[in-house]
């Protein structure tokens, strides 16, 4: 059974530097400290289960303020293939573009968008074709 | 393009496999908190992960009562009885934990079936290192995939860019003996810019069952039965 295999994603969304010969290290301290106040928060969490953003909000402001209400404000999950909106992809890949959004992303709303792109795309080829064949014309006459 | 559908596209998992050790539920508590210069995030609630479907939904508790369903390479956003947003997440389910551990998979990320080839191993400390390289076609685009294990487990990945530059670092640490699985509970994520973290991320797990026979409903979620906005 074939799998999209996309970690790709990943490696490619983010650019960065190397940590030199400690690859496998990290300040486990100050990791701990930057987690502190949400550990703090996850604890009362847990004890009073089912408070939600807004009641936590209304009654605990304090604790309100070290997170946010959208769990996805933080979160770097795309959608769009190699992180390159499906218009370009479709845009500048044409048909071939708009295939592989669709292989990529099997999202038929997503490739739809490659396809606006592809025929933009197109158009502004036509247009150019078109004004070029103009001042051609008008250069000759 | 040919070299785009080469990319995504790998043999992966073999569906038999997923049942080689005859865990095909899996359902615990989660926590995700991530750390992003000033801005925090805490996600909490509870996961259900099904080998047989291909999906993990997770029942969010906090920041408010929400379920997400990921499926093949669909996330469907539930909120009350309208699905919020569809977006397609690669991988999602293939490379998560659940399906790495239940396919015997975790000690090499999934790199093993993938088109990534090991090109080194060698012995730091405690650790074993593995270097995984991507094919020469994808070189200017993917870096290589560090893997380290200890006492023969997923210890961390490293993820280099073409240059070499660390972009994001993995640890996978406090081992639970679940039946047969050894599951991490804790995963630390670090995400690199200009060799800066600009990210923190821990996720924690808890409570884990297997097979579990309950809210059986949630590990084959009827999407047909939720409304649309």
């Amino acid at each position: 059974m074939k799998k999209l295999f996309v970690i790709v994603l990943a490696i490619l969304s983010c650019n960065a530097a190397n940590g030199g010969n400690d690859l496998f290290d990290f300040d486990e301290s100050d990791f701990r400290a930057q987690m502190q106040n949400l550990n703090d928060l996850e604890e009362f969490l847990m004890v009073h289960e089912g408070l939600t953003y807004l009641d936590l909000a209304a009654h605990h402001e304090h604790l309100a303020s070290h997170v946010m209400e959208d769990p996805f404000s933080a979160t770097s999950w795309s959608r769009e293939p190699a992180g390159i909106p499906s218009f370009w992809w479709g845009c500048i890949g044409g048909i071939l573009g708009i295939i592989a959004v669709f292989l990529i992303t099997q999202d038929e709303e997503e490739a739809r968008r490659a396809l606006w792109g592809c025929i933009t795309g197109y158009l502004v080829l036509i247009g150019a074709g078109l004004t070029y064949l103009i001042l051609l014309v008008t250069l000759i006459e | 393009m040919r070299w785009l559908v080469f990319l995504f596209f790998v043999h992966f998992f073999e569906l038999p496999h997923a049942f080689g050790q005859q865990v095909y539920r899996i359902t615990g508590k989660f926590s995700i908190k991530v750390k992003q210069g000033e801005t925090g995030n805490l996600t909490m609630g509870q996961f259900y992960f099904d080998a047989g479907t291909n999906s993990i939904l997770y029942k969010v508790r906090f920041p408010a009562q929400e379920m997400w369903l990921l499926r093949g390479q669909k996330m469907h956003r539930i909120i009350g009885d309208s699905i919020i947003t569809r977006d397609s997440i690669m991988g999602a389910v293939d490379f998560s934990l659940f399906n790495l551990t239940v396919n015997n998979q975790l000690g090499n990320y999934g790199l093993k079936d993938s088109p990534f080839k090991i090109t080194e191993v060698r012995k730091e400390g405690d650790l074993v290192v593995s270097t995984w390289s991507p094919p020469e076609q994808l070189s200017k685009l993917m870096g290589k995939v560090l893997i380290s294990q200890k006492n023969r487990r997923l210890h961390a990945v490293v993820f280099l860019n073409p240059k070499g530059e660390v972009v994001r670092k993995q640890f996978f640490s406090t081992y639970q003996k679940i039946g047969n699985l050894f599951f991490p509970t804790e995963i630390i994520d670090l995400f690199y810019l200009d060799g800066e973290i600009i990210t923190h991320q821990m996720t924690t797990y808890s409570d884990i069952q297997l097979n579990a026979t309950d809210e059986a409903h949630l590990y084959n979620f009827d999407l047909a039965g939720v409304g649309k906005p």
